[in-house]
């Protein structure tokens, strides 16, 4: 899922407005590994605006102003 | 590979002169009782009880005799260096086999199989010789032996000089360079293991008493519905499941990554199957705090650190971690870290610098990552919190993927064993060695981490590496050496070094003992003849025989027993109080030397007591 910088912007914005943390969590989850980034069974890394957008279609259609 | 060594001559001498001691004391014995049954002048009293320790005597005499030798499981590993010229085999049968079944498994092979030292018969370490068989022919029937479920492990017994000593290619001496090699025949795809250490430090220490909480997604050591255990976790000891997402004394996984992690800590190991963990002897306390999407609440954690810290863990692993720090989490880590756990944490897997919490509390132990070559993994995070680096896996495609750390565990219902990569992998690889080293008798988390960081392998850069990358083998080696100089710092359930056979080889010295000094018995001091001799044994024995035993063993409640007729034996009581006072005080010589666990010292010492009342009443 390419994630453009609008998007990108938005996603930031969200977090900041939100309370969330980097992953777009509630803020105080923990992850195996520490992150949900690195699949440490696959050994694949993602795009971590890509996992935000794919975890949370919402954000998408996210207003600032709300 | 490095030959595993053993000293033989003094080893061999100290072992004669046991077996010597014992045997020429039971044949005295004998006399002396055979003497007193058959003379009409001694009380009916006297005879009667001449009559009862002659046939303990010789019951005692024909089990020492027979009785095979005890001994230590020394895996013996494949070496490549094996001498061509060999004359003989060390095989190492499983140690459930009967003494029929292993004489059988030699007629089949068409060898003879002796016990390897009068040390090593109880696990069935046994040397064949085939010095008249041509090297092809010894080749094929090493493989064949190899190959046979029953034999746990088997090589060349090849001898060569050190130091002047000589030096046998099996069954080393406790202090001697020596390796453990696993049966688990996945074993040589863990590159992670060897990279840090294991056979040699599996030699010294394998966790034994050791409780590790992993808190992490559960832990697949029993079956729940349609999800199997993990068939590697099979033998592994659990403690205290809990799961703190629902509720409840269970802590199954439904990720697989808490499996994983547990199966690097403790794996079943030597079991002929799959694959092997570091501490396998630890008991793993599994509390699960991250969901089947392997996140959870900081919350949680700390809860389940807590729950660990009051509920006997020794060592905390935490595979896990987020990006912000948590006042809840860091007070649940120094709580724990201030009742002695010692908490590792994975340092991360963000690439690039920045620590994660936990593992960025002061009282946690951070590990970075490193592959296969030693260096910093692409995935590991790292910084200036971290305090040692370890094997977690380095590979980029599937076509390396062997780099990864290979484990057991249950991913989509499946019992697997799957190489995984992340620090997630490397700190388990820590806490296996915290373990280790708490068995060694260095238990509290400074001491540990100090360990840890003391014997890493250096590095140039500290903050990818900390200390360097941990090395097991030389933590374990440090660990069990000062913790034999700190006696403040031996185990709650040591060991006492006494050879296997020392109880009945005692039982029948310290009666014959009895017998012989029964004429003198009424002499001042007599009784200094039961306990010089038996203190000098007791000491040069437990010094040198470098043997392993339950304390139970050294206590005087033996001779206590062995000798409470005795005390009906007209002069003889004090022989009996010599006799447990001797053994006390060399008890307590080897305790105050490190070795010695202080309830069977005051136990010792309560029975030494008890008798020197007694003796006062009369």
């Amino acid at each position: 899922m390419a994630v453009d910088s609008a998007l990108k912007a938005k996603i930031e914005a969200w977090i900041k407005a939100t309370g969330r943390n980097e992953f777009g969590d509630p803020d105080g989850t923990m992850y195996a590994g520490g992150t949900p980034l690195f699949d440490e069974r696959t050994g694949k890394t993602k795009d971590r605006f890509e996992h935000i957008a794919e975890k949370h279609p919402e954000v998408k259609d996210w207003e600032a102003d709300r | 590979m490095t030959p595993r060594l053993r000293v033989t001559s003094v080893r061999g001498l100290l072992s004669f002169l046991w077996r010597a001691f014992g045997f020429i004391g039971a044949v005295l014995g004998l006399r002396r009782w055979w003497r007193t049954l058959t003379n009409s002048d001694e009380p009916r009293s006297t005879r009667l009880t001449a009559a009862f320790f002659l046939l303990v005597m010789a019951t005692l005499l024909v089990l020492s005799l027979f009785r095979p030798y005890g001994g230590r499981h020394q895996a013996s590993a494949p070496s490549a260096s094996a001498s061509a010229s060999a004359q003989e085999l060390v095989v190492d049968l499983r140690d459930d086999l009967s003494r029929s079944a292993v004489n059988a498994v030699g007629r089949e092979y068409g060898v003879e199989f002796v016990p390897n030292s009068p040390e090593a018969v109880d696990e069935r370490l046994m040397l064949a010789d085939v010095s008249k068989l041509s090297a092809a022919r010894r080749a094929a029937l090493l493989d064949r032996l190899r190959a046979d479920s029953r034999v746990e492990a088997a090589d060349e017994n090849f001898e060569m000089q050190l130091m002047g000593w000589r030096i046998a290619a099996a069954s080393p001496a406790r202090g001697q360079v020596a390796e453990v090699t696993p049966n688990d025949p996945r074993y040589p795809e863990q590159w992670h293991l060897n990279l840090i250490g294991m056979p040699r430090a599996w030699e010294k220490s394998t966790g034994k008493g050791c409780v590790v909480a992993v808190i992490d997604t559960g832990c697949a050591f029993e079956k729940k519905d349609d999800i199997p255990a993990a068939s590697d976790l099979k033998g592994t000891r659990f403690t205290k499941p809990f799961d703190f997402i629902t509720n409840t004394k269970r802590a199954y996984d439904d990720h697989g990554h808490g499996t994983h992690v547990a199966g690097t800590i403790a794996q079943a190991t030597n079991n002929g199957h799959g694959c092997a963990g570091v501490a396998y002897d630890a008991t793993i306390m599994p509390l699960k705090v991250l969901t089947q999407y392997g996140s959870g609440t900081v919350a949680d954690i700390a809860n389940a650190v807590e729950y660990a810290a009051n509920n006997g863990a020794n060592v905390i692993n935490m595979s896990l971690g987020g990006p912000r720090a948590a006042q809840v989490l860091a007070k649940a880590c120094r709580y724990a870290n201030q009742r002695g756990v010692t908490i590792v944490c994975a340092a991360g897997n963000s690439g690039r610098e920045g620590v994660g919490y936990p593992a960025a509390y002061p009282e946690c132990i951070a590990v970075s990552s490193v592959g296969p070559d030693g260096n910093l993994a692409f995935y590991s995070s790292w910084g200036e919190q971290v305090c040692i680096a370890a094997p977690g896996g380095n590979y980029r495609g599937e076509a390396e993927k062997h780099q990864g750390v290979l484990q057991n565990t249950v991913f989509n219902k499946q019992d697997v064993f799957e190489f995984w990569q992340g620090t997630s992998m490397a700190s388990p690889h820590a806490a296996g060695v915290a373990a280790l080293i708490w068995q060694t008798g260095v238990k509290g988390p400074a001491g540990i981490r100090a360990k840890l960081r003391d014997t890493a392998t250096p590095k140039d850069d500290a903050k990818k590496y900390g200390a360097g990358v941990i090395n097991a083998a030389a933590a374990v080696g440090a660990s069990a050496a000062s913790a034999t100089v700190q006696p403040a710092r031996v185990s709650s359930q040591p060991t006492y070094p006494v050879p296997a056979h020392g109880p009945l080889a005692f039982a029948v010295a310290l009666l014959a003992l009895a017998a012989v000094l029964l004429r003198q018995a009424r002499r001042p001091l007599f009784w200094l003849g039961g306990a010089l001799p038996v203190l000098l044994l007791c000491c040069v024995a437990t010094g040198f025989a470098g043997r392993l035993v339950t304390p139970v063993a050294g206590t005087a409640v033996w001779p206590f027993l062995l000798l409470a007729g005795l005390f009906g034996v007209r002069g003889l009581r004090g022989v009996l109080i010599g006799v447990c006072a001797g053994w006390f005080a060399g008890a307590a010589a080897v305790g105050l030397l490190g070795w010695g666990p202080t309830p069977w010292l005051l136990a010792n010492a309560a029975v030494a007591g008890l008798l020197g009342w007694m003796a006062a009443r009369e």
